[in-house]
């Protein structure tokens, strides 16, 4: 069930992206959408003790005008939509922000955020903050995406793990509302032909009783597992996929697993993740 | 009770009993689990919660109190944890008739808007009963007053995150979740 979404919005022409996907998943599961417009302090303001220059407090008075400029803007976006909305704002330091916008995503259903490193200036430290420390799902979307049809054909990558648990409970309300489901797997060249066949046993009963029959497909290990799925993904029409978010904190960053960091990076479909 | 029972039996080697229940705990919706006093026993309880990704509720051995979920109580702290298990408790919470937020006063406060929002978040779910209540304890005895205040409350299941951490080769267990595994007083859900 997804009642309420909360949409990154950054002032950047991706805005329209998200909100895009943000209205259609909206308006189809009758969710309230949060927007949360990010206003990025100055990264100078994050070298030791910053100074209060005229350069640094101009710098400051340019960004505060920029982000009021965008949120007027996202004001009026938001008040043209069907769904029921409400729209928040948050100042912050790229560093600190995305663990304030996992706290706001955590009472919320399901986050909506841009791929991190879908460009090299951005900031993949904020979605990734969310992914690892919300609790929620996140929904990834490609930069310069479109939505055709709302997630009609979805691909799930299964193998067993505790992440790919989480972010199957995560999709559920997904999994249900589409027409195919197809479990993707790629055999794990460590363990025998009877061993990786045995990944689809249980997953498929627990879909069936929440009437969801799902096709499981397993393809060969070649190296590059998270390419390996984009591109049965697409090969199979879906149009999401659906993968667990490996990756263990060391203190300040995340370590992210290949096949995650493979999909934030690289994906052109949408994606949900949890961790 | 039109309840259907499929008994499956799974064999594994003592020491890997945990992560074998965890494996078939990822894909059901909940799994529960009888607690009782052995290490053994709280080992098996930790590799659900940790490994399994899904919610698991931990019932004690010796329990007296009888099994109800009219009121149930959740321990809110705004974490990730925390997050999980309330939203992992939904169904459950649907079926309750009051629900108690609790959250403990440590040190630091609790920004009031973060349960604000739990109870507008359960507000609106159609869950309509809720309070919240705020109790005073040393951060050692968490675990302790949580259960205490559940069982005051009269809640029949208590909702709270299993918090942990692994450090290289030991899983480090958050305090208060150490506590109600050593000493589980009432039903408990668990998410990580």
């Amino acid at each position: 069930m997804i009642k309420d979404i909360v949409v990154q919005l950054t002032g950047s022409d991706e805005d329209d992206v998200r909100l895009l996907f943000a209205r259609e998943i909206a308006t189809a599961h009758n969710a309230h959408l949060i927007g949360v417009h990010l206003h990025l302090l100055p990264d100078l303001l994050e070298v030791g003790e910053p100074t209060r220059s005229s350069y640094v407090q101009g710098l400051l008075e340019e960004s505060e005008a920029a982000a009021n400029a965008a949120f007027v803007k996202l004001e009026a976006t938001f008040s043209q939509l069907e769904c029921l909305h409400e729209l928040r704002r948050l100042h912050g330091l790229a560093s600190g922000i995305g663990g304030e916008l996992a706290t706001i995503a955590r009472t919320a259903d399901l986050f909506i955020g841009t791929r991190p490193y879908g460009d090299i200036a951005q900031h993949h430290k904020i979605e990734e903050a969310v992914l690892f420390g919300s609790g929620r799902g996140s929904l990834f979307l490609p930069p310069g995406g479109r939505p055709t049809r709302t997630f009609q054909t979805i691909l799930v990558a299964w193998d067993g793990s505790r992440a790919a648990a989480r972010a199957m409970a995560e999709a559920m309300p997904f999994l249900k509302a589409g027409d195919r489901v197809i479990l993707g797997n790629v055999a794990d060249p460590l363990l025998s032909e009877k061993e990786n066949a045995a990944v689809f046993s249980n997953i498929l009963p627990h879909l069936e009783r929440h009437e969801i029959s799902a096709s499981p497909i397993q393809l060969p290990y070649r190296s590059g597992t998270g390419e390996q799925l984009e591109a049965l993904a697409h090969q199979q029409g879906a149009d999401l996929i659906v993968a667990g978010a490996y990756g263990h904190s060391k203190l300040i960053e995340w370590a992210l697993g290949g096949v995650t960091r493979g999909l934030l990076r690289y994906s052109t479909l949408p994606l949900l993740m949890a961790h | 009770m039109n309840l259907r029972l499929d008994l499956e039996r799974v064999r594994s080697r003592l020491e890997w009993v945990g992560e074998t229940l965890a494996l078939a705990a990822r894909t059901h919706d909940f799994s529960l689990f009888v607690l009782g006093e052995s290490t053994e026993e709280r080992s098996t309880a930790e590799a659900l919660i940790f490994d399994s990704g899904r919610p698991v509720i931990l019932i004690p051995d010796a329990g007296e109190a009888a099994a109800q979920v009219n009121i149930v109580a959740v321990a809110w702290d705004g974490g990730r944890a925390a997050a999980r298990a309330l939203h992992d408790s939904m169904p459950i919470l649907q079926l309750a008739e009051r629900v108690v937020i609790l959250t403990a006063r440590r040190d630091k406060e609790i920004d009031p808007r973060s349960v604000e929002g739990v109870l507008a978040l359960l507000d609106q779910r159609g869950i309509k009963n809720s309070q919240s209540d705020v109790l005073v304890t040393s951060e050692n005895s968490i675990g302790e007053a949580l259960q205490e205040a559940a069982l005051r409350k009269d809640a029949g299941l208590l909702v709270m995150g299993g918090y942990g951490h692994s450090r290289i080769r030991e899983f480090v267990l958050g305090g208060a979740t150490r506590s109600v595994l050593k000493n589980l007083r009432l039903p408990i859900l668990m998410s990580h």
